[in-house]
C-alpha cells in the first residue's frame, strides 16, 4: 500500500514538473513581450505629452462627480503652458506655465519600475473617435494605484487615463471627448532640418504643422506620424536631486519606504512667516508624492488631518515640533505609512 | 455453460438498465434503439414499460387526473389520490420532490414534520421508496395484480437471486472512462503547477499589505511595550527625546479626521506645489487643482 502511494506520488510529481515546464514556456515569453511593447508605448506617450500641442474637451470623473474641461497645452520655444477651463458649474480656470511633469522628470520607464508594476498591452479601443491601444501598469502591491492608459499609436497621445483603487473601482477617470493635436513649431523645424540632412526616416518626408487637420480623427495618415526620432528637448531644469540615502535634511530620516519608491529633494520654499518649508519628492516613476516639512505655526491643525479628492490624497500631522504634510496620487494608506516612517533623529 | 448463463443475465440486465434509463430520459440513441427493438417483439416488456410509466406518472403528478389505470393496483392508487385533500396533494408533491432530491429546505421540513406525526404518510413514503427502488432495480415481475402490491414487490425483491449485473454495469461504466484518470491527473498537476507559479511570482514581489500589516501589528505592539517601558523606566531623558517618544506614541495611535474647508484651503498651497512639480497626472495636472478646490 505504501509502495503504491509512493508510485502515485512520484507519478504526480513528474506530471507536476512537466506541467510547470509547459506553463513556463506558455506564459513567460508572452509576458516579457507584452511588457516590452507596453513600456515602449508608455515612453512614446511620455514624449508626445511633452512635445505636442493639443487642445480639446476632457471629461473628468472623480468618484461620482463628472466635470467637463477645456484643455489647452502648448509648447512654444521649449516653454510649456497649460490652460484648463472648467466648462460646467463654477467655470474655474487655471492657466500657467508648467515647470515640470512627473514623467518629464522621469523620461523613461526604468527597469526598477518593473519590480513594482507589471506592464501589459491590451486591446484596441476608440476614444474621441481615435483608435488607441490600452496599456495597463498594474501594481504588485497596494502602495499605488493601477493605471490604465489608452494611447493613440499614431501620435503617442494619451486619450484615456484611469486610476483604479484597491477595490477595483476607478478613483479617477480622464477621457478626451474631442481632441486637436498640432506638432510644435520647434519639433517641425527640427524634423525638417533633419530631413534636409537626410537623417529622417523615408516614411516621414516632412512634418507640416497639423493645424489644418482641425479635430484629429482617423484622417491622420500614417505618413503624418509624429516622428519617433524627435530630439527631446530638456524642457525643465533639473528640479530634483536624487537622495542616495533615507536621510533628509535637519536630521529627518525615513525608517522605511514602500518598495520601488525613491526620495528626491525638491527645492525648498519660504512658507508663512518666512519660515522655510522643506519639500521632498518620493516617486516610483509613475506615482509620486510630496513630503512637506514645515515649522509648527499657530494655525496648524492640532489633529491629524486627511483629505481625499479622487486619486489625490493629503495627510497632515504634527511631528517633532513640525507639521508634516504628504500629498500624492497614491492610496491614503501609503501616505500614512510615509508619515509614520518619517522621524527626526 | 456457466459463461452462457452469465451472458444471458448480463444481457437481460442491460435491457432493464436501458429501459430504466429511457423512462428516466437518460438513454442514449443506442440504448433507445435496443429497447424499441425489444419492445416491438416482446409483449411482456411492452406491458412492463406501460406499468412503469404509469407508476412514475402517478408518483409525479399527485392528482392522478391524467392516469388511465389499466390494473387494479393502479386504479387503487388513482382512487386514493383523488380522495386526498388539497393539502395532502401539496404534501404529496413535496414528498415526491423530497424523494427525488429536488425538495427545498422548506419542503423538506414540512415533509419531515408530517412524517413524525403521520403514520399514514410514513407508510406512503415506504411505498413510494419501494416503488422507486423496484423500478430502478429492473427485476420486478410484470404482474402486480393484487391490491397489496407492496408485499408482492417486497417478495419479488427478496426473491432476487443476485446483483452481479449491477457490478457488471458499474464496472463497464468505469472502464469506459479510464482515459479520464491520466487526463484528470494531468489537469490536477497543471492546476497545482499554475498555483505554484503564481505563488512563486507573488513570493518575489514586495510583501503584501496583509503580511506588512501583520508584521506592523507585531512591530506596533512591541513598540508600544518598548515605549511604555522606556517612559516608565527613564525619567531623566531630555526634552527632545520626550518629544520623539511622544510622537512615536502619537503615530501609533493616530486617528485622522476629515479636513474642514478652512483646513483644506490652508493645505491647498501644498497641493499646488505638488501639482506644479510632481504630479503623476501625466497630463493636465491643473485638473486636479481645480477639483481640489470644489
Amino acid at each position: 500500500m505504501i509502495k503504491r502511494i509512493n508510485i502515485q506520488q512520484s507519478s504526480f510529481a513528474i506530471k507536476l514538473l512537466l506541467s510547470m515546464v509547459m506553463l513556463s514556456y506558455l506564459f513567460l515569453p508572452s509576458i516579457a513581450r507584452s511588457d516590452a511593447a507596453a513600456v515602449a508605448l508608455l515612453n512614446r506617450m511620455n514624449q508626445a505629452l511633452n512635445q505636442l500641442n493639443y487642445k480639446g474637451t476632457l471629461a473628468y470623473l472623480r468618484g461620482d462627480k463628472l466635470s467637463t474641461l477645456h484643455i489647452e497645452h502648448t509648447v512654444i520655444g521649449g516653454v510649456k503652458t497649460e490652460r484648463v477651463v472648467r466648462l460646467n458649474e463654477t467655470g474655474s480656470e487655471v492657466s500657467r506655465e508648467i515647470h515640470g511633469f512627473s514623467l518629464a522628470s522621469i523620461p523613461k520607464i526604468r527597469p526598477e519600475m518593473e519590480k513594482v508594476y507589471s506592464f501589459d498591452i491590451g486591446r484596441i479601443n476608440r476614444i474621441a473617435n481615435i483608435p488607441c491601444v490600452i496599456v495597463t501598469a498594474r501594481p504588485k502591491d497596494r502602495e499605488r494605484y493601477l493605471q490604465k492608459y489608452c494611447i493613440d499609436t499614431t501620435t503617442g497621445m494619451l486619450l484615456d487615463y484611469i486610476l483604479v483603487g484597491k477595490s477595483h473601482k476607478p478613483v479617477e477617470h480622464f477621457m478626451f471627448t474631442t481632441l486637436e493635436i498640432r506638432v510644435p513649431e520647434t519639433s517641425t523645424s527640427m524634423s525638417e532640418q533633419a530631413c534636409r540632412t537626410q537623417k529622417c526616416p523615408k516614411e516621414i518626408s516632412r512634418i507640416e504643422s497639423l493645424a489644418a487637420t482641425a479635430i484629429v480623427d482617423q484622417a491622420i495618415s500614417p505618413k503624418k506620424t509624429v516622428p519617433s526620432n524627435i530630439v527631446v528637448q530638456p524642457m525643465t531644469e533639473s528640479l530634483f536631486r536624487q537622495k542616495s540615502t533615507m536621510d533628509l535634511d535637519d536630521s529627518w530620516v525615513f525608517d522605511a519606504l514602500p518598495a520601488g519608491y525613491e526620495i528626491k529633494q525638491a527645492t525648498h520654499f519660504k512658507g508663512d512667516g518666512n519660515s522655510e518649508t522643506k519639500h521632498y519628492v518620493v516617486s516610483d516613476g509613475l506615482s509620486s508624492l510630496s513630503v512637506f516639512v514645515s515649522p509648527l505655526t499657530s494655525d496648524a491643525p492640532e489633529e491629524a488631518i486627511r483629505i481625499n479628492s479622487g486619486a489625490l490624497n493629503v495627510v497632515s500631522q504634527r511631528k517633532a515640533g513640525h507639521v508634516v504634510t504628504v500629498v500624492g496620487e497614491v492610496p491614503e494608506l501609503t501616505l500614512k505609512n510615509i508619515v509614520k516612517n518619517l522621524r527626526k533623529k | 455453460m456457466a459463461k452462457s448463463n452469465t451472458t444471458s443475465v448480463a444481457s437481460t440486465t442491460s435491457l432493464f438498465e436501458y429501459l430504466s434509463s429511457m423512462i428516466d430520459g437518460e438513454a442514449g440513441d443506442f440504448e433507445q434503439r435496443r429497447v424499441f427493438d425489444e419492445l416491438s417483439s416482446n409483449d411482456e416488456l411492452l406491458k412492463k414499460v406501460s406499468t412503469y410509466r404509469l407508476i412514475g406518472e402517478t408518483m409525479r403528478s399527485g392528482s392522478g387526473d391524467s392516469i388511465i389505470a389499466k390494473t387494479d393496483f393502479l386504479a387503487g392508487i388513482h382512487e386514493q389520490i383523488q380522495s386526498e385533500s388539497v393539502s395532502d396533494i401539496s404534501l404529496n408533491e413535496y414528498l415526491s420532490a423530497a424523494l427525488d432530491d429536488e425538495a427545498e429546505d422548506f419542503e423538506q421540513a414540512l415533509v419531515l414534520e408530517e412524517l413524525i406525526s403521520s403514520e399514514a404518510l410514513r407508510k406512503k413514503v415506504s411505498s413510494y421508496s419501494l416503488i422507486g427502488e423496484t423500478i430502478r432495480s429492473g427485476t420486478m415481475s410484470v404482474t402486480i395484480a393484487d391490491s397489496n402490491f407492496l408485499s408482492g414487490i417486497q417478495d419479488k425483491i427478496t426473491s432476487e437471486e443476485e446483483y452481479h449485473h449491477i457490478e457488471l454495469v458499474e464496472k463497464k461504466k468505469i472502464n469506459s472512462k479510464t482515459w479520464l484518470r491520466p487526463v484528470g491527473g494531468f489537469a490536477m498537476a497543471a492546476s497545482v503547477a499554475a498555483i505554484a507559479i503564481i505563488g512563486f511570482q507573488n513570493y518575489q514581489q514586495p510583501a503584501s499589505d496583509f503580511v506588512t500589516a501583520s508584521v506592523k501589528e507585531v512591530v506596533t505592539s512591541s513598540t508600544k511595550t518598548l515605549v511604555s517601558n522606556e517612559t516608565n523606566a527613564v525619567s531623566s531623558i531630555s526634552e527632545d527625546q520626550k518629544q520623539i517618544i511622544s510622537d512615536e506614541i502619537a503615530s501609533i495611535t493616530t486617528s485622522y479626521r476629515h479636513a474642514d474647508n478652512k483646513t483644506r484651503l490652508l493645505l491647498k498651497r501644498y497641493v499646488d506645489r505638488h501639482m506644479k512639480l510632481t504630479s503623476s497626472s501625466v497630463f493636465v495636472p491643473s485638473v486636479r487643482t481645480i477639483a481640489y478646490t470644489d
